[in-house]
């Protein structure tokens, strides 16, 4: 069976449904087990103290926000190549969950600067391109909903992911380019982790969590725009006709 | 750990909980909302073909 099958938004639909609930479970139980780690078992910051726990949420939150916007350009590239009806709609799926986890970045690393580095914010190099982040996504969702034409719409917001993805590595890098009061990375893809294991095993469990947890919601989103974008064709009549019988 | 402690965390309570409750809140909001956009969907859909 061809996985490009699942292209097409008809058989699509059906999969995502099934796949919701699944990774919703996961999502709970997952986060679940990465509270339990880091709220009680793992040890007390011996510079930070208990404040250093934000960071089971906050450096999972901002991950979120980088690799769903790089998701999302992916998915922007797939529509203005191959003009594919999905992507555009899975753009516009992630978009909200995108701002949500940028939008809860910034906020818990404000309550986590303030015991830390004794203010709550500074224009430095990485909470500023994490602000523009939040305004790319928000931006996006508002130019998606202004443009009347769907068409012009998905290009325009293709566009604009794509020149905004620019700001995912300068986010990434930023304390690395600049001189920042954020902190360097803890954790690097080339240079391993400098954390304790059981704290890093709890920050990565509520990784997933919170990776499940976007799926999901990504997921049951696309459904609705599925639904809403492909009203005119007859499969949508029957599955809505199909759902009308169940209630009945 | 008591429970006074676990919920004082040193002094820290208040931004160690805001940061969760601001967590919870994001998905509380975002599982109503999508519900609620689903069933908008769904009704209006049912309503056309009515």
């Amino acid at each position: 069976v061809s996985i490009f099958k699942y292209a097409s938004p008809a058989t699509f639909y059906p999969l995502a449904g099934k796949l919701v609930p699944w990774f919703a479970a996961l999502a709970v139980i997952l986060g679940a087990i990465g509270l339990y780690l880091g709220l009680i078992k793992a040890p007390v910051d011996f510079q930070q103290g208990q404040v250093y726990r934000v960071i089971f949420i906050h450096v999972p939150a901002a991950w979120m926000a980088m690799f769903i916007y790089l998701v999302m350009a992916g998915y922007a590239i797939m529509a203005l190549a191959f003009n594919t009806r999905l992507s555009a709609m899975m753009m516009e799926a992630l978009a909200p969950t995108g701002a949500a986890f940028t939008a809860l970045a910034l906020w818990t690393g404000a309550l986590w600067g303030k015991p830390t580095w004794g203010t709550y914010w500074v224009w430095d190099a990485r909470m500023t391109s994490t602000l523009i982040l939040l305004f790319l996504y928000v931006g996006y969702i508002a130019l998606n909903r202004a443009i009347e034409d769907k068409k012009r719409a998905d290009k325009a917001g293709a566009l604009l992911v794509l020149v905004g993805s620019i700001n995912v590595p300068i986010i990434y890098f930023s304390v690395k380019w600049w001189n920042t009061l954020h902190q360097g990375s803890t954790i690097s893809l080339t240079g391993g982790s400098k954390m304790a294991s059981d704290m890093l095993v709890a920050m990565l469990i509520m990784t997933f969590a919170c990776w499940a947890y976007a799926i999901a919601v990504a997921l049951a989103r696309v459904r609705s725009i599925i639904l809403e974008r492909e009203r005119s064709s007859a499969w949508v009549g029957n599955v809505v006709g199909a759902q009308v019988g169940v209630q009945a | 750990m008591s429970w006074a402690d676990f919920i004082a965390m040193g002094d820290r309570g208040f931004y160690l909980w805001g940061s969760f409750a601001a967590f919870f809140l994001m998905i509380v909001v975002e599982v109503i909302w999508l519900r609620i956009s689903a069933k908008r969907v769904r009704n209006e859909l049912i309503g056309r073909d009515r």
